[in-house]
């Protein structure tokens, strides 16, 4: 491996002080916490070309970037897996489900719905950003979103529902 | 509480236990992984390229040559020096031609708390066995973590780096008495922790933290008890090493420092004593130090 240089000493410092939060956004946003990882992964890796190709390219504050990155890093992926899914349907007559056995968290509740909506979940209720702000992360429009959060909001307090009762009185906002 | 903070609420608690089986590589593995992924990859790269410079000539055949033809000065920029979206940088528009056309001078919209989270200092893990009184990296102002209570953490140490150092983080990494490092950044990252008011007094949740921490510091012997609630100000971090766990800093009026040069002859100075402590999320103190009255 060659010796590192600048810039990777300029991500190494991203990287120590970055990669457990960015990661919890990840393991939000896709399905599995080894995606997340992998998706991390490949967030450094971009950073890591960019940073090498224009040194000072990753400025403060980078962690805007680096989480827009991150987001599409996971549509990337997903599209992806989504090929790769088509192609074992056409190899196989039947792909085994998910297990519906195991106790259904919130975080699995989310891991399983649609690609779009777990985003915008993550990044509200993990990031605290709101609708503008993940719209134009997202590159849609904050009406989308809304829409997005309503429905995951559904779906997560159905989940909840289940450690407190309470929960399913209230009216979904 | 509303249905969005529940939902926020164990979200966080699920990542949270989820990340404790979580795999981090180290810096130098990530490095070997884009190594790795040049190599993988050489056909897709190399088409890749071939493409890209048949649709640059391409281009370059149908805008670019007309544009000289006709004028004789078009100068295409391929690739620009600094790229428009940059992070960290902002589209100020084109630059008036002269003082004389520019427009009122408006305020811009303060930053939202937070919106800087630079680093501050580095936590330090020393292997066992180093004292935490004997590291002394080159340039750095060391603040040495005392262990605190039965169950305190030993090992510690808080590193201010110095502003002409570009990596500090590598420096220290590779210090052969380092076991870990991790960067202690200005503002946590807990929206409930995250605030701007001198004493966190719009974070409820902040303040055991402080309370604790206070306590700690008479415990030790820094400020007597009657100063122990008389601070300047409270700052929460991260604990970058221990999950959880924050930096608590609480700074305290110090003694009187003499005049800098220059400075009328009736004006006082004074210095802030800092102390800070790394606590549990049950507010338990597990070390404590004072940062020097220069840094604070």
């Amino acid at each position: 491996m060659a010796s590192p240089t600048a810039p990777d000493f300029r991500v190494e410092e991203l990287y120590l002080a970055h990669r457990t939060h960015l990661l919890s956004v990840a393991a939000a946003m896709c399905r599995s916490r080894e995606d997340a990882e992998e998706c991390l992964q490949e967030v450094f890796l971009t950073a890591l070309h960019h940073e090498r190709e224009t040194p000072g390219y990753l400025r403060d504050p980078a962690w805007p970037w680096l989480r827009k990155v991150l987001v599409h890093t996971v549509i990337a992926r997903h599209a992806r897996e989504q090929r790769g899914r088509e192609l074992l349907h056409s190899l196989l007559s039947h792909v085994p489900k998910p297990g519906h056995e195991e106790r259904l968290d919130v975080l699995n509740a989310l891991r399983q719905l649609p690609l779009r909506m777990r985003q915008c979940a993550a990044l509200f209720y993990l990031e605290d950003l709101d609708t503008r702000a993940i719209a134009e992360l997202m590159d849609c429009s904050p009406r989308t979103v809304e829409t997005q959060l309503r429905n995951a909001r559904k779906h997560l307090r159905h989940a909840l529902g289940e450690d407190y009762p309470d929960i399913l009185q209230q009216e979904v906002p | 509480m509303n249905l969005d903070d529940r939902i926020a609420q164990e979200l966080r608690a699920c990542i949270e236990a989820d990340m404790s089986a979580a795999v981090l590589p180290s810096f130098g593995a990530l490095l070997g992984g884009l190594q790795h992924e040049a190599m993988r990859r050489p056909t897709a790269r190399t088409l890749t390229a071939v493409l890209a410079v048949l649709a640059m000539t391409l281009m370059a055949a149908v805008f670019a040559l007309p544009g000289i033809l006709v004028t004789g000065s078009q100068v295409v920029h391929l690739r620009p020096t600094v790229p428009e979206t940059r992070p960290g940088s902002y589209n100020l528009g084109q630059a008036p031609p002269s003082t004389k056309s520019l427009p009122p001078y408006s305020y811009p919209p303060l930053p939202p708390c937070g919106s800087w989270n630079g680093i501050v200092a580095y936590l330090v893990q020393l292997k066992s066995g180093v004292a935490e009184g004997s590291f002394h990296p080159a340039g750095f102002t060391v603040v040495p973590l005392t262990p605190y209570g039965p169950g305190g953490a030993s090992g510690l140490v808080y590193a201010v780096p110095p502003t002409s150092l570009p990596t500090p983080a590598s420096v220290l990494l590779h210090n052969p008495s380092v076991q870990a490092v991790g960067t202690v950044n200005r503002f946590p990252h807990e929206a409930q922790y995250l605030s701007c008011y001198y004493h966190l007094s719009d974070r409820p949740l902040a303040a055991p933290y402080v309370a604790a921490a206070r306590s700690a510091f008479v415990h030790a012997g820094y400020v007597a008890g009657t100063r122990a609630a008389s601070d300047l100000a409270d700052y929460l971090h991260d604990d970058p090493l221990l999950p959880g766990a924050l930096i608590v800093q609480v700074d305290y009026p110090g003694a009187p420092l003499p005049p800098p040069p220059g400075a009328p002859a009736n004006a006082k100075f004074q210095g802030t004593d800092a102390y800070l402590c790394i606590e549990n999320s049950a507010h338990e103190v597990l070390a404590t130090g004072v940062i020097p009255a220069a840094l604070a």
